[in-house]
């Protein structure tokens, strides 16, 4: 099956605020393959976020294409959009706020069936002690309330409850944010666990690139509501074309000491989504910037195996061989 | 290196809180020491007690909830947890100043940042206006931040802006000691570059001490000289930055660098540290860290480890390694 | 931004506060005063349920010979200007203002719930219309409108309920709705619509629920207003009719005997306070109980 599972084409989400309009997301294509994990990294304002649930229509995008399994599900129904569910789902970020407080771990984990329509109460019953099982979440734990207990089972929990209806794609907004360092090695281990096991398509969406490249196959880098480089996850790291990818890398402060001395720090602030520069949306903070990037904005163009979206790039290329 | 003299020494710093599950050991019988001048990491997850350590240094802890708070902390000769709060007031902002995680909150809505930060000076020196006014605004230019922006709202700066901003309130009096609760953890990756290069250059220029709050080991790697790992309200291990980056001992720790994935090393099975912390209303018997540990003997769950000096003043509280391991 | 322990142990007692019943009355025991109101509420309902069996005498029944006695071992609160037992008047009458309180409150909140979870769930033109409708009825003074309705449909006990809870509907509407745009935001909304859930699914089992504390203390008090208003009606006379034994028409009666037999007034006055100073001090030990910001 050569098509893939998710195609997003020329995807739009803006919103109408105060200062005006706000581009979250302006314009973004993308690919998924079935089993694949597709990582999304960037700072705040970037949209991340914003296309993770636009892809769900938990946002109803402005313009563009979803494509599941090559029907554009952007026009469906909400009858339609119910029963797509059980294949699309979400785990969200804050382990804290994203769970009912009011209902126990038998009800938040069994929902999705109940929504779905299931009715027969042990059968739902026995499904969650399954998927506890698969999740590592111990069964003695089946009438707790959230509050009672820690960061990482609740984000098990979340995980447990987007699994549930045998999904094919998952979106996973920040899901290891959240928590404690130690904890997160453990989940982001399960969810490489269950990607194994079960198959599951992954958009993982993260600021922090060392837990996306751990997680990713491939790997999309976001910048004020456009993407401007994907490439596969070695390659990323090892041969960045973007000018903020490099910069992105260059800021990660690594746990070796002397590596972090002399760094090419990137200057400026992130800028607001309300108001992006006209041409490159970089153009007022790279280091590399020529007239051109402020006049005209750079499509995505194929390097190798890579896409990224810089006028700069053939220029480079053409020095290196002189 | 800084000169060697020591600016302050925590000896046995105990604090607890009421809850309503019950006692809440934050910090046990913590002991560290800091010299002018150098830059003191404080590593720990959360609930670790290491916020709840740098309260105690500046007596801000919540009075109604405090149990107890025991030990000595001294700071120029003198032990603060046996001072006024008038003599207290007169050495936050002065001696010992702090920068809070969020930059959202740790300002004044109200108030231009120009404002805030002369308000921290006129109530520790003696100068007039016009001094005051200029000091601040060289403290703005200090923080990369241009001086025609001193009569601007909080509100009209981003995260990181705004943290400089903080920076800037901490440094204005020239303090002896800073404490950094997290400084760059809620801004984005870039912009934390930025501002831990300017803490860098900061420390630098002033030769101020800092204890800087982090559960970032990059952070660590980065800008601190001395790391002590913070584990169930005690330090666990402790020693220069070398001592711990490269011959680390205790299992925690080792667990900790171990959860980081490598951005520059290929993909491949995180080793985790298994269960969750622990809960601090009931630790495990011993040694806290025991339950977690996969180098457990059952001495571990007997009695708890002394501070072992390892050589080259790096310490750590394990039996591991020694004679006294276990039942072997 | 990646470390949120500290915001996120306080979001966590903010909504949890609400759910848990356990916690908030742990809380309210502490509360001296306002167990204790709870405890006489308690007891004034439990009476008026079983009146029946708890009066010494009818409500009704008048005894020519022993009219206007003062309290003593037969009639504990003395007898009223028919003869008719006062103590077994104001048990019979507690009924009467408790349910009135209670149903009156109880359709105020329907009706107001309705529309406020309309409002502020789906927002924009229908939340204007609705709230500026609201905004109309609040501009009619309460007092008069509950006048006007028994005037024009008579003084039975349903339109006496009608009267006492229309007015209360707005402020309930404003405070649901309020509840409703600060929790549909949450996090765990967007879980259930991400599961399929329907919009009714998500206000009523998601939404709703985690709004109950303010709720439930403005119900505790609006049944003290609705009591005093039930009693003011009475009291001018639009109220229920005699011989039915209602506080405030009991209050109307004594009027003309304040000088010589005035226990026939203190009676049913200090009932009246009483039961309303008591769901007042629950409502605030209620509402300290689950603020969350209170919490040790």
């Amino acid at each position: 099956m050569n098509q893939p599972l998710l195609e997003v084409k020329n995807l739009k989400k803006h919103f109408n605020t105060k200062e005006g309009i706000l581009y979250a997301v302006d314009g973004i294509s993308l690919t998924v393959d079935s089993g694949e994990t597709l990582g999304l990294v960037g700072e705040s304002g970037c949209g991340k976020s914003t296309i993770g649930r636009t892809i769900l229509r938990l946002n109803e995008p402005t313009a563009g294409e979803i494509l599941y399994k090559g029907n554009n599900i952007v026009k469906y129904s909400k009858k339609d959009m119910k029963k797509l569910r059980k294949e699309m789902q979400i785990v969200f970020q804050d382990p804290y706020t994203s769970l009912n407080p009011r209902m126990t771990v038998q009800q938040l984990i069994e929902y999705p069936l109940k929504v779905a329509g299931n009715t027969n109460t042990a059968e739902r019953k026995e499904r969650v002690r399954e998927v506890m099982n698969v999740i590592g979440l111990e069964q003695r734990l089946i009438d707790s309330y959230p509050h009672e207990l820690d960061g990482g089972r609740r984000q098990r929990i979340g995980i447990a409850r987007a699994l549930i209806l045998n999904p094919s794609f998952i979106v996973m907004d920040e899901p290891v944010s959240a928590l404690d360092v130690s904890i997160q090695a453990q989940i982001l281990n399960l969810l490489i666990e269950l990607r194994e096991k079960y198959d599951y398509a992954y958009l993982f969406i993260s600021h922090n690139l060392s837990v996306v490249k751990h997680i990713s196959d491939k790997i999309a880098v976001m910048y004020l509501g456009k993407i401007v480089e994907i490439a596969n996850y070695q390659t990323l790291f090892k041969n960045p074309l973007h000018p903020y990818t490099k910069a992105l890398l260059a800021s990660i402060p690594r746990a070796k000491i002397g590596s972090n001395a002399n760094r090419n720090i990137l200057m400026g602030d992130v800028p607001s989504p309300v108001n992006p520069p006209k041409g490159c949306r970089f153009c007022d903070r790279c280091p590399s910037a020529k007239e051109i990037c402020f006049e005209a904005e750079p499509k995505l163009s194929s390097y190798g195996g890579s896409l990224a979206a810089c006028h700069l790039i053939g220029i480079f290329e053409v020095k290196l061989n002189e | 290196m800084e000169s060697n003299r020591e600016l302050m020494k925590i000896k046995n710093l105990s604090v607890s809180y009421k809850s309503s599950n019950g006692t809440v050991h934050a910090v046990r019988n913590l002991s560290l020491t800091i010299k002018e001048g150098e830059t003191f990491g404080l590593v720990g997850e959360t609930g670790a007690g290491k916020t709840t350590a740098a309260l105690s240094i500046l007596r801000i802890l919540p009075e109604i909830s405090t149990e107890s708070l025991a030990g000595q902390i001294i700071f120029n000769g003198e032990d603060l947890l046996k001072k006024s709060r008038k003599e207290m007031r007169k050495i936050r902002g002065k001696d010992i100043a702090m920068i809070f995680q969020d930059p959202m909150t740790s300002l004044d809505p109200v108030n231009t940042i120009g404002s805030q930060i002369e308000e921290m000076i006129q109530l520790h020196t003696h100068l007039t206006k016009k001094e005051i006014r200029k000091a601040a605004e060289q403290m703005l230019e200090t923080v990369g931040i241009r001086k025609e922006r001193f009569s601007d709202y909080p509100y009209q700066f981003s995260g990181g802006m705004k943290q400089r901003v903080v920076i800037a309130m901490a440094l204005s009096c020239n303090p002896k000691l800073i404490i950094a609760d997290e400084p760059t953890t809620a801004l984005d990756v870039t912009i934390q570059a930025q501002i831990l290069e300017l803490m860098r250059g900061l420390k630098e220029k002033y030769k101020t001490a800092m204890i800087m709050i982090t559960h970032d080991l990059g952070v660590v790697a980065d800008i601190c000289d001395t790391v002590a790992i913070i584990y169930a309200g005690q330090i666990v291990e402790y020693g220069t930055v070398e001592e711990i980056f490269y011959s680390h001992q205790h299992p925690y720790t080792e667990g900790l660098f171990h959860s980081i994935p490598d951005i520059d090393v290929a993909q491949s099975k995180l080793k985790v540290i298994e269960g969750v912390l622990p809960d601090p209303t009931a630790f495990p018997s011993g040694c806290s860290f025991h339950p977690r540990c996969p180098y457990v003997k059952a001495k571990c769950s007997q009695i708890e480890p002394d501070n072992r000096n390892v050589g080259n003043n790096h310490f750590v509280k394990c039996f591991r390694g020694t004679s006294e391991e276990g039942c072997d | 931004m990646a470390d949120i322990d500290k915001k996120a142990r306080d979001k966590t007692k903010i909504i949890n506060i609400f759910g848990e019943t356990n916690e908030t009355w742990r809380r309210l025991k502490k509360n001296k005063t306002a167990v204790f109101s709870l405890f006489v509420l308690i007891i004034l309902a439990v009476l008026g349920i079983f009146a029946d069996f708890v009066a010494p005498y009818s409500y009704f029944e008048q005894n020519l010979h022993d009219l206007l006695q003062a309290p003593s071992r037969a009639h504990w609160l003395g007898t009223d200007q028919y003869g008719r037992d006062i103590l077994s008047r104001l048990i019979y009458g507690t009924r009467i203002s408790l349910s009135v309180g209670l149903i009156a409150v109880g359709l105020a909140l329907f009706a107001g719930g309705i529309l406020g979870s309309v409002a502020g769930f789906y927002g924009k033109r229908i939340d204007t219309l609705i709230m500026r409708f609201m905004d109309i009825m609040l501009s009619i003074p309460s007092v008069l409108l509950a006048l006007a309705i028994v005037a024009t449909f008579g003084t039975s006990l349903p339109n006496l309920m009608l009267a006492t809870g229309i007015s209360t509907v707005p402020g309930y509407a404003r405070l649901i709705r309020a509840s409703i745009l600060s929790n549909k935001e949450h996090e765990y909304v967007e879980a259930a619509r991400a599961v399929g859930a329907g919009d009714f699914e998500i206000i009523t089992k998601h939404i709703l629920p985690n709004c109950l504390a303010p709720i439930l203390v403005q119900a505790t008090f609006g049944v003290a207003t609705a009591i005093l208003t039930v009693a003011g009606l009475s009291f001018v006379g639009l109220g229920l009719q005699p011989p039915i034994a209602e506080w405030g028409s009991m209050l109307s009666e004594a009027r003309g005997y304040i000088r010589d037999y005035s226990y026939m007034l203190i009676s049913p006055a200090v009932t009246i306070a009483l039961t309303v100073f008591c769901l007042n001090t629950l409502g605030d030990g209620l509402r300290d109980a689950l603020d969350p910001k209170l919490r040790d």
